[in-house]
């Protein structure tokens, strides 16, 4: 027995020798970021070019003897000695703002897709049938609230974050949160109608649109696609991610031979447009380019590269495609309009796409702040990183609150006034 | 977008069971790859499949794939398809001089060049058999233990195309490793593929769980059933319209 307390009381004190020295907050914090890039840029010896150790072993020791904000303001600089977009630490306060409202939550839909424009919230596209189409809400309303709670705020804490640069995902994902809601829950909203005149409207949440799709451990999600004409001589697709290539590819082939004959141009509606397989970019641009052997990009990982070129179909539409895109056209979204862009293949309007073209993460820190780390590198036909810099549009076309009360799209009129403009004429 | 090279490469081990040597020295090439024909069922057997089907699994763990792979293959032609719920078929085939590949992500294309005369070259039914008309060259290396077994590595170097290295168990005279580089549009892509469970049908043993590794990616492909000389009927091999307007619009065999 006393040797058994002996041996207790040895492994006890040998326990608390061996106990190491717990990290300070932002040591903690610093290590963190720093081994998540150190283990997954998709480039090491730029990592070892630029110094990383040396970062390390200059910037930690502040680190760890400083505040929790001061850490933070460390940490931002270690990240800024990449000088590589997508790589950003998103504090916590802002974290919270870009999180589903705690009353949401839930996978319905009331049928709005806003925009944001002029600092402003407002419906962009009204889906039919849905319960905001039914309770009268029109495209150009300016939504003030949602659940007694005002866009506002939430939207100009935005705005000072990304400073100069455009509304893009951050901004999406905040719209698209509020707007959400539990099915079955009836979801209060507050607007401004066309004539500037408040409109309260109680919007019961319904079953999002689409059919849920997924590949292997991916979440599914609604997926959704549609397909019209929008002139007598203009087709257009919209959908809102590239998966589920059994189903969607189909309806765009459909869409495309519909075309064929009396089309003078195609228009591809990827705003918003969340990504999804990026073959699925080379799979589409196979309906518009007849030439074999182009490539819409390079994507750069710690295995190797990989081309991502394009199969051209046996049936090619041939003459004006463009491509509607905006901050919120993420990845495969990106990858098929910068490449058709540097194919000169297609036109691009709207605004610049959000830039984030790779399998970048964002991993939630242990002091609740968000790092987004970048782990490839894509770079389109010319050459261009998409990565944090996105695709810049042909036609750079923006709403404005003015246009959105007129119930106009004013980058969608843009793309049919090109298309009519010389419709016989083919190239960008 | 890899599915059908990996697909490919598994396919090309599963079938690219060629021949070795017994004992102790270093054997030579020809001798470790007619070794492999006589441990694996003999001239005799092997010349009287004229057909074969194979049913079998595809499975990516790491990313939560699985689907059902089929494959057909007969003289001078095959086909094979895998359905991945979520992502849709992958078709591969080869008919004559033509190699093709339909996916529902990419689309329809023609293989060209050194990929297309490597997915004739792996797809072919009697490829194991006729080494010789299609390995211009056999070289060996040493030797290497795979998965705890000593192997005799060889080189293979075909008329067109990047060598293979292959790893024949000294013991059993199996194959058990192939290492290759596979070109596709995508780039040049180097990829692995272990074999093991050998089992026999009429008469001829062939490994039925094949595990690739391929630009990081983990692909496992367990062959569950293996039937020859069923009467396969010519639909089997028929070119997928896309495919057809493609090979109808390009000179057969144009490289």
């Amino acid at each position: 027995m006393r040797v058994c307390r002996a041996a207790a009381a040895l492994g006890l004190a040998v326990a608390a020798w061996a106990q190491p020295v717990k990290p300070t907050p932002g040591a903690e914090l610093f290590d963190f970021v720093w081994n998540r890039i150190n283990d997954n840029h998709w480039d090491p010896a730029y990592l070892e070019s630029i110094g990383w150790n040396a970062v390390r072993d200059e910037l930690r020791p502040k680190a760890a003897a400083a505040s929790e904000a001061e850490a933070r303001a460390i940490v931002r600089e270690m990240i800024g000695r990449l000088k590589q977009s997508h790589f950003a630490l998103i504090s916590f306060d802002l974290a919270e703002i870009l999180a589903r409202d705690p009353d949401a939550g839930g996978a319905g839909s009331v049928g709005i897709e806003g925009v944001i424009a002029d600092g402003a919230a407002f419906v962009l596209h009204v889906e039919p049938g849905s319960p905001a189409e039914k309770a009268g809400v029109k495209r150009g309303w300016e939504i003030v609230s949602v659940r007694g709670r005002q866009l506002a705020p939430g939207l100009a804490r935005l705005a000072k974050e990304r400073g100069s640069r455009p509304a893009g995902l951050m901004e999406a994902a905040f719209l698209r949160n509020r707007l959400s809601g539990h099915v079955g829950q009836a979801i209060p909203f507050r607007f401004l109608d066309a004539s500037g005149r408040p409109v309260a409207r109680s919007l019961q949440a319904a079953p999002e649109r689409g059919v849920f799709a997924g590949v292997g451990l991916m979440p599914p999600a609604p997926l959704w696609f549609e397909s019209r004409r929008v002139a007598p001589d203009a087709g257009y697709v919209r959908f809102n991610l590239f998966l589920d290539p059994a189903r969607i590819m189909p309806q765009f082939a459909d869409a495309v031979r519909g075309c064929l004959k009396d089309c003078a141009g195609m228009i591809i509606d990827i705003r918003g447009n969340s990504g999804g397989l990026g073959v699925l970019a080379m799979g589409f641009a196979g309906w518009f380019i007849d030439k074999p052997d182009q490539q819409l990009g390079v994507m750069h990982r710690r295995a190797l590269p990989l081309k991502f070129v394009v199969n051209p179909r046996p049936e090619i539409f041939e003459r004006k495609l463009a491509i509607l895109m905006d901050g919120a056209s993420v990845s495969t979204a990106e990858i098929f309009a910068g490449g058709m862009q540097d194919l000169k293949r297609a036109r691009i309007f709207g605004t610049r796409s959000a830039g984030a073209a790779l399998p970048s993460m964002v991993e939630q820190l242990p002091n609740g702040d968000l790092l987004q780390y970048a782990v490839a590198n894509y770079v389109s036909a010319s050459g261009r990183t998409l990565e944090g810099t996105g695709v810049t549009p042909d036609a750079v076309v923006r709403h404005t609150r003015q246009s959105l009360r007129q119930g106009r799209d004013l980058v969608l009129d843009a793309a049919l006034d090109w298309i009519h403009a010389s419709p016989t004429d083919s190239r960008r | 977008m890899l599915l059908p090279r990996t697909l490919a490469a598994s396919l090309l081990a599963a079938a690219c069971v060629l021949p070795a040597q017994d004992g102790g020295k270093t054997p030579d090439g020809p001798a470790i790859l007619d070794r492999y024909i006589e441990v694996t069922g003999g001239r005799a057997a092997y010349e009287k499949v004229k057909t074969e089907v194979q049913h079998g699994t595809f499975e990516m763990k790491a990313m939560g794939l699985k689907a059902k792979m089929t494959g057909y293959r007969a003289k001078d032609k095959s086909y094979i398809v895998i359905d991945i719920p979520g992502v849709g078929k992958i078709e591969q085939g080869t008919l004559g001089d033509i190699a093709w590949e339909l996916s529902a992500m990419a689309g329809p294309r023609l293989k060209t060049g050194a990929e297309r005369a490597a997915t004739i070259r792996e797809m072919a039914l009697d490829k194991d058999l006729h080494w010789r008309e299609v390995f211009t060259r056999t070289q060996v290396k040493g030797v290497q233990t795979v998965d705890g077994e000593e192997c005799d590595e060889i080189e293979l170097t075909p008329k067109e195309g990047a060598p293979e290295i292959r790893y024949y168990s000294r013991k059993t005279g199996y194959l058990r490793k192939v290492s290759m580089v596979l070109n596709s549009p995508m780039g040049d892509i180097p990829s692995e593929t272990l074999m093991s469970g050998y089992s026999a049908t009429d008469g001829v043993l062939s490994p039925r769980v094949l595990t690739t590794t391929m630009a990081g990616q983990v692909m496992a492909v367990s062959i569950e059933r293996v039937i020859y000389n069923e009467n396969l009927a010519e639909k089997n091999f028929e070119l997928p319209p896309d495919i057809k307007a493609l090979a109808d619009r390009k000179p057969a065999g144009s490289k």
